[in-house]
């Protein structure tokens, strides 16, 4: 440790202006599931670490905020598919509370012109679903089999790798390298191919076409009829929930249960949490980080430091471009977000009576408008309009986990897709948001607009201004190439020993994972175990 | 004061502000381009130049080079970013060498800052980097503009030098620090450069101007213009590798393609222009990531022959291991001296150079000691060397 | 007539052409199959340049051949200047200098860039090309952050890569406008930053012979006879692929070829095929646009209102056009506001087209073909915008004929087939045509 020796050692607690504080191992700098994952995995390992978040709470965009009187809901994620196993495994999350409140959760599709589908939460039982069409469901049988195995061998690329250390990318290679030339050509082709390419090449028109092509557009920023396309939906089918690859689950109590378990992970492995405590600068001396410094003035030093802000902040403003390369720069600076995810609840007055409703409700819900206009949705946010149509996915909290039952009323969690990205949208602009997503919420659900209470719109910004972010962090993730490319270059931690980067940009794909949190956390025990930090 | 290497390919090259001044200075009238601009090959002979310059004062049109100014308060921490030159650690007036590396340390190109105010610097590099000054400003409160082409530039240097821009009348020019102000009714900044190991003074003025200043220093009857071919002898004398000729610059590797590699500023022999243990620069983490790891080196040698050829077999140990990359006839060690690029691994002090025919064979090759070497062998702490030993460009 | 061959070229344009001829002075056994039937008359007064080396390895010098370069390219705006460049980086940055535009001081910059992204070859063939080694193709590709980096520059939109260069709208507009203009791509879309760093190949510059000299389909006709290029034509009707070393193609009701590979010189030769069909290649959607052509007889010579008649004509309004063009075409509408290129061929006439039609028509929730309305109003449409930049142009026509090639997405004969390799670079075809033969042959030694 380079702890200063004529530094007094600091009292628990908030820093004070010129206060500076030492004595530190590691410090955490934001207060997401990844900063926490981080901070934990730092702690547990016996590192005296301290993370500093700007919210009041942690959690960062994922928080519970009160949508309309007497009913909260959960800003950011609904569901979790991604969340890594070994994060949950080694983090002992289960034990900190993390539960399910609904398991391979079973997805109903709805479509404009054919009739609503079912699949079992578990994809790789394919064959089970009803279609009139054997030749079209064998087709999704063997298409959803080879998905699922490929997804599982490319698991390692979708890992951010820490290119720092080197032992990432060589088992990457080496995985990859193995590859037989049938799977190489096969990644090969999924990786370029748009997905309108692949699915019209496996699918005649039809329900299992046009859900397909809705599922791989659905958080993308890449237009499914543009090369590039299609790679992301493996990403999404690499990941598990609740043991099972590619389903997705419904924590108890919401997306929130992860922040929650992860803070009492963090609490046992003795990370000393700040909240309200923003970050003005990293400190960097010579080649190695030194610490940060708080906008209040203190400063903390420590030997390592990770990052899991998003990139911009992190890199461009709490280091500072005169000290980062100026290619790494450019990496984070060419690209412009253009497409986002809108995070929707609505409050619905009264309960649903019939039967099939009920059901429905117990499940993810899918909203695949017809290909033509799923294409064209891109096109128009891309341009910045709202498209007419979005792809949705709904789910009803009330109905997956019993505590979270309202009385008389329902909350509708919902993932509305593609809208432009705007980091500051106005008013008009909000409304024609929650229009179009309601609209499309109708395709499916006759009349409910009429029992809607209330409407709530969360877009990057505000989940961006909420936690003090860069608001482009939130927008929706872009072509698979440039997501490994900005992952790889923030990685590399602009080469500052000591300083380690696990931010949104660190991660492949949309939704909670933590992948990158444990990455970076296990290169800094590794640095921090040979003495090189 | 390096010039990269000829457009081979390059038609109709501009004019510098200076080209009617030389154009009537030339005898020889030996045009080549450089970075598009006109550049005198030879003006009268290639010896009486060198000799000029060794024994009088050379005045060289130095309008080839790009040229940045700079300003903003973050100049120095941009022109520290860029370059390996300690910007932020000069004075007003000094100037300093640096190079630019890429992400990987990998060199880009050569520079030479200078500062002229507290927030006005001037680089000079051989080849011009607009998109990589844009870029590396992104962030800062800095203005790069290049004046090449707006402003004229005179190298004057030789032993002579400061008498005869006394005798010219711009007394105030000296060889120790950079200035500006009006010089005579002409808006000038003045700056000390080297070349070779000549020592000298390079004046930049408005192009308007360029004949007025050309015709004052003339007059004099001392100096005389010196050409390319003249001024390769003194470089190659004095060790300083040319961008373009003596190694392919790190962003225009991917474009030769084949095996070409950048080249780490310890394979060029410049490991003291690029310091770790200074202020950041760009590709330093880099840098300091591949360190000690050479490859290649690039090496200056005196051939036992009268004529060598660039491209020339290197061998050592009668194991062929390089090429030669530059040459030329020193009258001074009647000798020739030239770059070669050789493997890392037979990095020693006798080779042996092929010759074609008529004198088929291989002739002997030692390394040469130069400016630059002795500066490199200072800063690697090598026994013998001590950092005064060598004349630092910086003053 | 039977036969076996290592290749079969199929294709009616220049790059086939001259891909057959090299393959077969290659020593390869080569067949070269017209499907269309098309006139002997190139789609365009310009041709991509044919780059040295092709010109060495077909002797064309002992042919009476002469080609000269396109002297620049134009793009006519609705308002202000034009924007004008050249083959040389240099003359293109003195010409942007002296018309006020900024950005000249990272034209070379620029240039330099894309023909570094271009030279990423291995990049290209990793991503495109099956290979024995390409499990570790993607492995160094995923493992080397400066690859990659490069890799998605190069697959990304050009839009990032002009915005990240240059502020100067209408330059941005002009170097899209001529990039993706073939391909009839938009800025915005994933790959369209390939095309543009084709574009600046230095292959890539057009050239056309001139008026009186022999047309450059029959001099490379000819040396594609004097190579010993067996050479077909008719439809093909069946494929046979029995996993065997070779695969049967049936040409029409009498030939039966055996051949080792089925080679497309240019993605345009692919689409009239049908061999893209539900295969990814680089970004642009290869069967969404069709491509017209229309060349108008006048009545008397039109001067060109800037550059020369021997220059490449772009009319667009703003930036916003190439998207808007491109958008339409997706969605299967025609754009009023289409990006039109056009060119003086040697004996007067001007030749335009544009890519930037559908490729089929969405109407009332279906796909529709092309019909002779369609065809008489995307002519109208050529022809309105190209009066909206000549004064006289409308009056002065005296013919116009209009082709219309749509990508063939009926017959996908080559669904599942290994052994189709289709070159996908537009606008420097020949070259890369050539030199994806050499690989090909070199792989497979």
């Amino acid at each position: 440790m380079n702890k200063p020796a004529d530094m007094p050692e600091d009292e628990e607690g908030a820093t004070v202006a010129g206060r500076i504080e030492g004595g530190i191992d590691a410090i955490v700098i934001g207060d997401g599931v990844d900063g926490l994952a981080a901070a934990t995995y730092l702690g547990k390992a016996g590192l005296h670490t301290i993370l500093v978040g700007a919210g009041k709470e942690p959690g960062g965009r994922i928080a519970v905020r009160e949508i309309a009187p007497g009913v909260e809901g959960v800003d950011g994620e609904h569901l979790v598919g991604l969340l890594d196993p070994e994060v949950i495994a080694e983090l002992d999350l289960y034990r900190h509370g993390l539960e399910y409140a609904a398991r391979r959760l079973d997805t109903t599709y709805f479509f404009d012109a054919y009739d609503a589908l079912r699949f079992d939460g578990d994809l790789s039982q394919a064959a089970n679903i009803a279609l009139d069409d054997d030749e079209e469901r064998d087709a999704l049988e063997a298409f959803m089999a080879e998905l699922l195995e490929l997804s599982a061998f490319l698991r390692p690329a979708f890992r951010p790798a820490v290119y720092a250390s080197g032992d990432t990318q060589k088992m990457l290679g080496k995985t990859l390298a193995g590859a037989s030339s049938e799977t190489a050509s096969l990644i090969r082709r999924y990786l370029i191919a748009s997905a309108g390419d692949v699915l019209s090449a496996r699918f005649a028109d039809g329900p299992l076409k046009t859900l397909l092509y809705s599922e791989v557009a659905f958080r993308s920023a890449s237009a499914p009829n543009e090369s590039l396309s299609f790679m992301p939906f493996l990403r999404r089918l690499s990941g598990e929930a609740a043991g099972l690859q590619g389903a997705v689950a419904y924590p108890a109590g919401g997306a929130i249960a992860v922040v929650t378990a992860l803070r009492r992970a963090a609490q046992g492995a003795k990370v000393d949490v700040r909240a309200s405590a923003p970050v003005k600068s990293i400190l960097i001396e010579g080649d190695r980080v030194a610490g940060v410094m708080l906008e209040d003035g203190g400063q903390l030093r420590a030997p390592i430091v990770v990052a899991a802000t998003d990139a911009s902040s992190a890199f461009l403003k709490m280091i500072g471009p005169a000290n980062i390369d100026i290619e790494l720069q450019r990496v984070l600076t060419t690209q412009r977000p253009e497409i986002a995810t809108a995070r929707l609840h609505f409050v619905l007055k009264g309960v649903a009576q019939d039967e099939t409703t009920r059901a429905n409700m117990k499940r993810r819900l899918f909203y695949a408008p017809p290909v033509e206009d799923v294409t064209a949705a891109f096109l128009d946010a891309r341009a910045g309009r709202v498209p007419e149509k979005l792809i949705v996915e709904a789910v009803f909290p009330g109905a997956l986990d019993d505590k979270l039952l309202l009385d008389r009323r329902q909350l509708m969690s919902v993932m509305a897709h593609p809208v432009p990205f705007d980091a500051t949208p106005d008013d008009a602009r909000r409304e024609a948001i929650k229009n179009a997503a309601l609209a499309s919420i109708e395709m499916f659900a006759t009349g409910l607009s009429e029992r809607v209470e209330t409407v709530d719109l969360r877009l990057p910004g505000d989940e961006a201004a909420a936690v003090g972010a860069n608001a482009g962090a939130y927008a929706a993730k872009p072509d698979i190439l440039r997501q490994w490319a900005i992952a790889a270059a923030t990685a590399a931690s602009g080469g500052i020993n000591g300083f380690y980067f696990c931010g949104p940009e660190a991660q492949i794909g949309s939704g909670m994972s933590c992948s990158a949190a444990r990455s970076a956390a296990r290169a800094a025990l590794r640095a921090y175990r040979k003495g090189h930090v | 004061m390096i010039f990269p290497g000829e457009d081979i390919f390059a038609d109709a090259p501009r004019p510098t502000p200076l080209f009617a001044a030389v154009a009537s200075a030339s005898e020889a009238n030996l045009w080549t381009s450089i970075n598009g601009w006109t550049a005198a090959r030879v003006y009268s002979s290639v010896s009486e130049e060198y000799e000029t310059a060794k024994n009088s004062a050379a005045l060289a049109d130095l309008g080839p080079l790009t040229r940045y100014a700079v300003r903003g308060a973050d100049s120095a921490d941009f022109l520290g970013r860029l370059t390996t030159a300690p910007a932020a650690g000069l004075h007003v007036g000094e100037s300093a060498r640096g190079l630019m590396l890429n992400e990987q340390g990998f060199v880009i190109d050569l520079a030479e800052v200078s500062r002229l105010s507290e927030d006005l610097f001037v680089i000079t590099t051989p080849t011009a980097h607009g998109r990589r000054i844009k870029l590396a400003a992104r962030g800062m409160n800095v203005d790069a503009d290049d004046i090449s082409g707006q402003v004229a530039a005179l190298g004057v240097f030789g032993p002579q030098a400061s008498g005869v821009l006394a005798a010219a009348g711009l007394k105030s020019v000296n060889e120790t620090m950079a200035a500006s102000g009006v010089l005579r009714g002409v808006e000038t900044a003045a700056r000390p450069i080297q070349f070779g190991a000549l020592p000298g003074v390079e004046l930049i003025f408005p192009k308007d101007e360029a004949l007025t200043i050309w015709e004052r220093i003339m007059r004099r009857g001392v100096g005389a213009p010196i050409g390319l071919d003249a001024m390769e002898v003194l470089r190659l004398e004095s060790g300083a590798p040319r961008p373009g000729v003596d190694f392919i610059p790190a962003d225009r590797v991917s474009k030769a393609g084949g095996n070409n590699k950048g080249r780490l500023p310890e394979e060029l022999g410049l490991a003291h222009l690029a310091p770790l243990d200074h202020g950041w620069f760009n590709g330093r983490r880099g840098l300091r990531e591949r360190t000690g790891k050479p490859e290649r080196r690039l090496i200056s040698l005196s051939i036992d022959d009268e004529v060598s050829m660039p491209g020339a077999a290197v061998f050592q140990n009668g194991a062929p291991v390089g090429r030669i990359t530059s040459c030329a006839w020193s009258p001074a060690r009647k000798r020739v001296v030239a770059f070669a690029d050789i493997a890392a691994s037979s990095f020693g002090k006798d080779y042996e150079i092929s010759v074609p025919a008529p004198k088929e064979g291989r002739v002997a090759a030692r390394v040469l000691e130069t400016a630059e070497s002795a500066l490199a062998k200072a800063y690697s702490g090598e026994k013998g060397y001590s950092a005064g030993a060598a004349t630092d460009f910086r003053r | 007539m039977s036969g076996q061959y290592d290749f079969l070229v199929i294709g009616d344009d220049e790059a086939s052409l001259c891909a057959a001829a090299a393959a077969a002075r290659a020593g390869a056994s080569t067949a070269h199959l017209r499907i269309n039937q098309r006139k002997k008359q190139s789609g365009a007064a310009t041709t991509p340049a044919i780059p040295n080396f092709v010109w060495r390895r077909l002797e064309l010098q002992d042919y009476d051949l002469t080609l000269e370069p396109a002297s620049a390219r134009v793009t006519l705006f609705k308002d202000g200047d034009p924007v004008i460049t050249y083959a040389k980086p240099r003359e293109t940055s003195a010409a942007l200098e002296e018309t006020g535009i900024d950005d000249h001081f990272v034209w070379s910059d620029f240039i330099e860039e894309t023909n570094g992204l271009a030279a990423n070859g291995y990049l290209a063939s990793t991503l495109f090309n099956a290979g024995k080694d390409s499990g570790k193709g993607i492995a160094k590709m995923l493992t080397d952050p400066v690859a990659l980096e490069r890799t998605a520059r190069l697959f990304g939109p050009s839009a990032d890569l002009l915005n990240d260069y240059f502020t100067d709208e209408r330059l941005k507009a002009h170097v899209s406008a001529h990039a993706l203009g073939l391909a009839g791509a938009s800025d915005r879309e994933a790959g369209s930053a390939a095309a543009l760093s084709e574009f600046f190949d230095e292959d890539s510059w057009r050239a056309r012979t001139p008026k009186d000299a022999t047309n450059l389909m029959t001099v490379l006709e000819i040396a594609c006879q004097d190579a010993g290029v067996k050479s077909y034509a008719g439809k093909i009707t069946e494929i046979a692929n029995d996993g065997a070393k070779q695969i049967g193609v049936s040409i029409g009701a009498e030939d039966k070829i055996r051949t080792s590979y089925i080679f497309f010189a240019t993605p345009e030769a692919a689409a009239a095929a049908g061999a893209l069909q539900g295969d990814g290649r680089p970004g642009l959607n290869n069967t969404a646009h069709a491509s017209i052509t229309v060349r108008f007889k006048l009545s008397n010579r039109i001067e060109p209102p800037a550059g020369d008649d021997k220059a490449i004509f772009q009319i667009i309004d703003d930036l916003e056009d190439v998207r808007d063009a491109r958008d339409a075409a997706v969605r299967g509408k025609l754009h009023e506001r289409a990006p039109v290129e056009f060119e003086y061929t040697p004996n007067g006439e001007i030749v335009a087209r544009t890519a930037y039609f559908p490729a089929a028509f969405f109407e009332d929730g279906a796909w529709r073909g092309w019909t002779g309305q369609d065809r008489q109003a995307a002519a109208a449409i050529i022809k309105n915008r190209i009066a909206s930049r000549l004064p006289d142009f409308a009056s002065q026509i005296r013919r116009a004929e209009t082709e219309v090639m749509t990508p063939n997405t009926r017959e996908s004969f080559f669904e599942g087939c290994d052994r189709v390799i289709v070159q996908w670079r537009r606008h420097n075809a020949i070259s890369a045509a050539v030199k994806l033969i050499d690989e090909v042959m070199a792989r497979s030694e």
